[in-house]
């Protein structure tokens, strides 16, 4: 009984030839690693798959109206709150037909952010952390992070915010 | 194969910076990108796959 356990575990253990170990050894690798390849392509599809859901809710999220055609002076900018309450943002009015909306948390330490004219930058009044009205991207400071844009819709009575956009959003009027 | 095996643990690290990468993005919200990893990872394992194959050919025709 215990002999045929033996010969069994040793047959299990040592179950190739001597003098080819080596070579099966990596052959055996070469395939694991294939087999892991695979396998990490396959895992990636549930991020996939659940990030094209988020990105599908996000587009059906309410749209609002942040301010009239003709509202805004040019230069001029406006505070709304969008998606949330909690979420402060600013509407700035670059040139007649250009507008840039940013959420106005300050990536550094969430201070609210404003729109300085004279300077024609988004500042943080609490560490001088500005950012570039243009894309949101930090020009100076401790900020470590552009400032997130909102996506911009124009239509016959308004400018509507529709959604959060992780790069550059343009809003032009058309 | 011991060339395939050098070979296979730089296509294995390739395959987990991109994994690592893509679960960061997915976990800062980022969720617009996530089909360029997916196609870098497929196309990752076809590399890998026609490494094997060849590799396995070359072997073959060793013996």
């Amino acid at each position: 009984m215990w002999s045929r356990l033996e010969k069994y575990l040793r047959d299990i253990t040592f179950n190739i030839r001597r003098e080819r170990e080596i070579d099966l050894n990596r052959r055996g690798f070469v395939a694991s690693s294939l087999a892991l390849v695979g396998l990490m392509f396959v895992s990636s599809f549930p991020f996939a798959a659940r990030a094209g859901r988020l990105t599908e809710e996000e587009a059906e999220r309410e749209t609002l109206r942040i301010a009239g055609p003709n509202e805004l002076g040019v230069g001029e900018s406006k505070v709304f709150a969008y998606p949330d309450e909690d979420s402060p943002a600013l509407l700035v009015r670059l040139s007649e037909k250009e507008y840039r909306s940013y959420n106005i948390k300050c990536t550094h330490l969430q201070c609210p952010v404003y729109w300085d004219r004279g300077s024609g930058r988004l500042a943080c009044p609490c560490h001088n952390g500005y950012f570039s009205v243009e894309d949101g991207s930090v020009l100076a400071g401790p900020p470590p992070r552009a400032l997130p844009s909102i996506r911009l819709a124009f239509r016959g009575d308004g400018i509507y915010a529709v959604g959060i956009g992780g790069g550059v959003i343009k809003g032009d009027q058309h | 194969m011991r060339m395939a095996w050098w070979l296979f643990i730089a296509l294995l690290s390739v395959q987990i910076i991109l994994l690592q990468y893509m679960v960061e993005h997915y976990l800062a919200g980022h969720h617009e990108g996530m089909w360029y990893y997916v196609a870098a990872l497929g196309f990752m394992l076809v590399v890998s796959w026609a490494s094997y194959w060849w590799f396995r050919k070359l072997d073959d025709i060793r013996e």
